[in-house]
C-alpha cells in the first residue's frame, strides 16, 4: 500500500527518498525492504508474510504471479531485478534459475534443517513444503480394490473415457519429466500414447479435475494431493490414491521452495526470512492450513492427509523435474498442447 | 500559429502518442535478438524452427478462424442488441439492454470455467440434462462472442444515437420500405462503427488465453503462453509477431467493412423514433438476450453465488473486500483516464484527416494503434518490461527501472498499450460525426477554449466518450497479466487478482465473492453512465 501511495506522491517520493525502493532513510538503516517474487498464491502464503510484518520483523514487498511467468520475468530483468527472493510453486523452475546462475548458494545452517531430498544438490534453493502427485477418484464409482496399482496401468483400455488430466499444468509436466528420466524416452512416449488412446478429458489445471471427480464427471484425475482437502469432508465423493507399486515413479513429491537472487544486496535478511519459512511454526502452518507436507523433519502432517511415511516415495532427482524442454516438445508432438 | 503548422504539430504529437503502443514491440524484437541458449541442452533456438515445428502453422490458422468467427458473431449479436437498445420498444427494454452489457466485466476464463462446470456432465444443469463435455472450438467461440458483443453494442449504439432521423424520414416519405431505409440510409452510417467494433472483437479473440485454455481449444496463444512459461521469451516473441502479421489481412477486411462513408455532420440532431418489434424481431431479441444475459451473466453469476453460499454454509473465511475494491476502482479510473487522454489526440486527428480527404479511409498510423492489441497481455507486459530495461540500462540503470515500476509508470503504460485500441475506436467514431463548424461558431461568438470544450465539444462527444470510458473501465476491471507483472511493485491487489488467486487454489467461495464484486462494479459503471449514453 505504501508503494501505491507513492504512486500519488510520485515525483515527491522520488525526490525526497534517498533509497530508490521507496523506504525512508531511517527504516533503511534498521530494516531494508525485502522484495519477494512469489509464485505461491497470496491466499496460501500471504498470512505468513503479513504476520512477519505485523511482528515488525521484516519490511516486505511481495509480488504475486504465476511461478513460470515470475521466473521468466526474473530472467528478463537479470541483474536489474528488484527481487531479493523467489518463492516458487515447484522446484523445476528454481532449477531453471539455478542453471542460469541467477541464484546464490544458501548457508549450511539453513540447509541442514530440511530433509536432504527436498533441496537442491548444489545448495541453491531449499524446499519449504511439498505436494504429493496422486490420483483423485470418485468414491461412488470406484473403490480401493479397483484402482490402478501403478501409474503405468492408466494406459490399460479399461480406463477408456474415465480419466482426466492437465497436460499444460506445471506439476504434470514436471512429473512427466521425472518419468522420462526414470523410464526412458521411448517408454514414456509409448505410455503417453496408451493413456491418450483412453481419451482422457483435458483440464487447464488440477483443481477442476478434483471438482470433476467429486461430481462424477470423471472417475480418475491425475493431480496434486492438496486440492481434495478443500472440499467439505462431510460431503465429499472423492478421495486421493497413492500407488502401492514401488519403483514406479508414480509417487512423486513436488517441492515448493525458495532461493535468493544472485546479487541481492540483502542476503543476510533473506537468510533470516528463509529461517522463518522453515521454522517449526511456519512448517506447521503449511501442514495444518494448506494441507501440504512439511519439508522439516518431525513436523506433523494434517490429520486428513496421508502421512509421508506411509507412502513409498519414488527416489526422484529434483533436477530431473526441471528438465522441461524435451517434455514440452513431446507434448506438442502428441498434440497435447 | 498558422493552421498548416498547427496541423503538422498536432499530427506529430498524435503520431508520438500512437507510437507509444509500439514500444512493447521494440522490447520483443530486442528479446528475439538477445536470445540465449537453453540452459539444459545448450542449444540456441533457430527461429524458423519455431514456426515450422509442432503444428504452429495449424494453430495460427485456428487462431485466425476463431477470431473471424468471433468478430462476425459479435458484430451480429452486438449490432442487433444496439438496434434493440436504441431503436425499438418492448417491455423491459431499458434494463435488459443494460444487462446485456455486463458480460463485458466477466473475465473470459471465469465465464468459460463456470460454463464448463455447470453445463458439463457433472454440472448442476448439464448433469440432469445429460449434456456431454463442453470443450473445443464452438463453445470457445460462443464464450468469446458473448464477452465481445457488448463492445459492439456500445460502439454501434453510440453511432446510432448520432444518425440523422431527418434523413431516414426523408427516405420514408419518398416511399422507401423500412428495410430499404435501413440498408440504404442507416446501415452506411453505421458501417465505420460496425467495422471498428468487429475489429476489436477480433483482436480480443486472437489475444485471449483464458477461454481457450479452459475450454481446451487449441490455438496459437497456447504455444505462446507455453513459450513464456518455458522462459523462452524470444520464441514467444516470434509467435507474437507472427500473430501480428496474420492480423494484417484481417485489418484490410475490417477496413472494407468500414467503407468510404465520410463522417457526417449533425448540427441539430434529434432522436429517431422507437418502433415496436415484429414477431421475428422479438424472437431474434429473445435469442440474443438468452445468449448474453442467460449464458454470459445469469449462469456465471448463479455459479459464483453457489460458491459464496457454500462458503457461508461452511463458515469459511472471506478476505476483506475493502482493499481490493478501492485498489480496483483506483486502477480502473486512473488507467481509463490515462488511456483516454492518450487516445484523444490520435482519434481527433485521424477523424479530421479522414473528413478532409473526403473518405473514411484510414492511415497506417491509425492501424499501428490497433496492432499491439493482438498481443496477449503477458507478452505485451514482458515486451514493455524489456523496453524499459533497455532504456534503464542506457540511462541510469536499475534505479530508473525500479522507479518506473514502483511509481506505476509501467503499469499504466501497460494498460494504455493494451487498451488504446478499445478506447480509440469509440472516440474516433465520435470525432468522425462531430461537426467542427460548431466549435468555430462558438469561437466567433467569443467563447474561450474551456467554454467551447464544456458546452460544444463535450455534449457532442458525450455518448462516444462515455462508451470509451465504459470499455476502458471494464477492461481494466478484469485485466490480469499486466496488473500482475507490471503492477506488483505498486502494491496493487485488484479484485481480478483475487479471483485468479483464489480460483487457482480451489478457494471457490472467495473467488466467487470477488467475481460478484467485479460484476457489481461493472453494473454500477454502466447504470451511472446511462444518461450520457442513451436518449431515453
Amino acid at each position: 500500500m505504501r508503494s501505491l501511495f507513492a504512486l500519488f506522491l510520485g515525483v515527491t517520493t522520488i525526490a525526497c527518498s534517498p533509497d530508490p525502493e521507496g523506504t525512508s532513510a531511517e527504516e533503511a538503516v534498521e530494516k531494508p525492504t525485502l522484495t519477494i517474487y512469489s509464485g505461491r498464491s497470496e491466499s496460501l502464503v500471504g498470512p505468513i508474510f503479513d504476520k512477519l510484518e505485523a511482528e515488525g520483523k521484516f519490511n516486505l514487498q511481495v509480488q504475486y504471479g504465476d511461478t513460470a511467468e515470475m521466473v521468466t520475468r526474473l530472467i528478463t530483468e537479470g541483474s536489474e531485478s528488484p527481487a531479493d527472493l523467489i518463492f516458487a510453486q515447484d522446484s523445476g523452475h528454481l532449477g531453471v534459475l539455478a542453471a542460469k546462475d541467477l541464484l546464490t548458494p544458501l548457508p549450511e545452517t539453513l540447509l541442514e534443517q530440511v530433509d536432504t531430498r527436498f533441496q537442491s544438490t548444489d545448495k541453491l534453493w531449499i524446499g519449504t513444503s511439498g505436494r504429493l502427485r496422486v490420483l483423485v477418484y470418485n468414491t461412488q464409482s470406484l473403490n480401493a480394490d479397483s484402482l490402478p496399482a501403478s501409474l503405468r496401468e492408466l494406459a490399460d483400455p479399461k480406463w477408456k473415457g474415465r480419466l482426466g488430466w492437465a497436460p499444460t499444468n506445471g506439476s504434470f509436466q514436471a512429473h512427466l519429466s521425472a518419468l522420462r528420466h526414470a523410464w526412458g524416452e521411448e517408454e514414456t512416449e509409448a505410455w503417453l500414447n496408451g493413456v491418450l488412446a483412453n481419451a482422457p478429458t483435458a483440464y487447464p489445471k488440477n483443481s477442476p479435475q478434483v471438482a470433476a471427480a467429486h461430481v462424477g464427471e470423471i472417475d480418475i484425475g491425475w493431480v496434486n494431493h492438496y486440492y481434495l482437502h478443500r472440499l467439505d469432508p462431510t460431503d465429499r465423493n472423492a478421495s486421493n490414491w497413492s500407488f502401492s507399486a514401488e519403483e514406479d515413479a508414480g509417487n512423486v513429491l513436488m517441492v515448493a521452495g525458495v532461493g535468493i537472487r544472485a546479487g541481492s544486496p540483502h542476503e543476510a535478511e533473506a537468510h533470516a526470512l528463509i529461517e522463518h519459512l522453515i521454522s517449526e511454526s511456519t512448517q506447521a502452518y503449511f501442514a495444518s492450513e494448506v494441507y501440504e507436507y512439511p519439508t522439516r523433519p518431525g513436523v506433523m502432517t494434517h490429520a486428513d492427509v496421508q502421512p509421508l511415511e506411509e507412502i513409498s516415495l519414488a527416489p526422484v532427482d529434483q533436477s530431473h523435474m526441471a528438465d522441461l524442454g524435451p517434455t514440452r516438445e513431446l507434448l506438442q508432438r502428441l498434440g497435447l498442447m | 500559429m498558422p493552421p498548416k503548422r498547427r496541423n503538422l504539430t498536432g499530427f506529430v504529437a498524435a503520431a508520438g502518442v500512437g507510437g507509444l503502443v509500439l514500444i512493447p514491440l521494440v522490447g520483443l524484437i530486442s528479446a528475439i535478438q538477445q536470445r540465449t541458449p537453453d540452459p539444459f541442452t545448450g542449444k540456441t533456438p533457430q527461429l524458423t524452427e519455431v514456426i515450422r515445428v509442432s503444428g504452429a502453422g495449424q494453430l495460427l490458422l485456428n487462431s485466425v478462424l476463431l477470431s473471424i468467427v468471433v468478430a462476425v458473431g459479435a458484430a451480429l449479436l452486438g449490432g442487433w442488441l444496439a438496434w434493440v437498445e436504441h431503436r425499438s420498444e418492448f417491455p423491459g427494454r431499458r434494463w435488459l439492454t443494460v444487462a446485456t452489457l455486463l458480460p463485458l466485466a466477466m473475465p473470459s476464463y471465469i465465464l468459460a470455467g463456470t460454463l464448463r462446470s455447470s453445463l458439463g456432465p457433472g454440472g448442476w444443469i448439464g448433469g440432469p440434462l445429460g449434456l456431454p463435455h463442453l470443450t473445443g472450438f464452438t463453445i470457445a467461440a460462443v464464450v468469446l462472442i458473448v464477452v465481445t458483443a457488448p463492445l459492439v453494442q456500445l460502439i454501434v449504439g453510440a453511432a446510432l444515437t448520432r444518425t440523422s432521423a431527418a434523413e431516414e424520414e426523408a427516405a420514408r416519405s419518398l416511399g422507401a420500405s423500412p428495410s430499404k431505409v435501413f440498408t440504404a440510409v442507416t446501415l452506411p452510417r453505421l458501417r465505420p462503427a460496425i467495422g471498428l467494433s468487429g475489429l476489436l472483437a477480433l483482436l480480443y479473440a486472437i489475444s485471449d488465453f483464458g477461454a481457450v485454455a479452459v475450454l481446451d481449444c487449441h490455438v496459437l496463444t497456447w504455444r505462446l503462453y507455453d513459450a513464456v512459461r518455458g522462459q523462452d521469451l524470444a520464441r514467444a516473441a516470434v509467435l507474437g509477431v507472427s500473430v501480428l502479421l496474420a492480423t494484417i489481412p484481417l485489418f484490410a477486411a475490417a477496413r472494407f467493412i468500414r467503407g468510404n462513408a465520410p463522417g457526417q455532420d449533425v448540427a441539430n440532431r434529434r432522436a429517431a423514433p422507437r418502433n415496436p418489434l415484429g414477431k421475428t424481431g422479438i424472437f431474434t431479441t429473445a435469442v440474443a438476450i438468452l445468449l448474453t444475459v442467460g449464458l454470459g451473466l445469469i449462469l456465471p453469476i448463479s455459479t459464483l453465488c453457489l460458491w459464496v453460499l457454500d462458503g457461508l454454509e461452511r463458515s469459511l473465511p472471506f478476505a476483506s473486500a475493502w482493499t481490493s475494491l478501492t485498489h480496483t476502482v483506483l486502477a480502473a479510473l486512473i488507467g481509463t483516464l490515462v488511456t483516454i487522454t492518450l487516445a484523444w489526440l490520435p482519434a481527433r486527428i485521424t477523424a479530421e484527416r479522414a473528413r478532409r480527404s473526403g473518405s473514411g479511409s484510414t492511415s497506417l498510423f491509425e492501424e499501428a494503434t490497433y496492432i499491439t492489441s493482438a498481443l496477449p497481455g503477458v507478452l505485451l507486459a514482458l515486451g514493455l518490461m524489456q523496453a524499459a530495461l533497455m532504456a534503464a540500462r542506457a540511462f541510469g540503470g536499475a534505479t530508473v527501472y525500479h522507479a518506473l515500476l514502483n511509481l506505476g509508470v509501467l503499469l499504466f503504460a501497460g494498460y494504455a498499450a493494451r487498451f488504446l485500441a478499445e478506447v480509440f475506436a469509440p472516440l474516433k467514431t465520435g470525432f468522425s460525426t462531430f461537426d467542427p463548424r460548431q466549435v468555430e461558431s462558438a469561437r466567433v461568438l467569443g467563447a474561450g477554449p474551456w467554454k467551447r470544450f464544456r458546452y460544444v465539444t463535450l455534449p457532442s462527444l458525450g455518448p462516444s466518450l462515455t462508451v470509451a470510458f465504459l470499455i476502458g473501465f471494464n477492461a481494466i476491471l478484469k485485466e490480469l497479466p499486466v496488473t500482475l507483472l507490471l503492477g506488483g511493485a505498486t502494491g496493487l491487489q485488484t479484485l481480478s487478482f483475487r479471483v485468479w488467486d483464489r480460483y487457482s487454489e480451489s478457494l471457490w467461495h472467495d473467488a466467487g465473492a470477488a467475481g460478484l464484486l467485479i460484476v457489481g462494479l461493472a453494473m454500477l459503471a454502466v447504470v451511472c453512465t446511462l444518461p450520457w449514453r442513451r436518449d431515453v
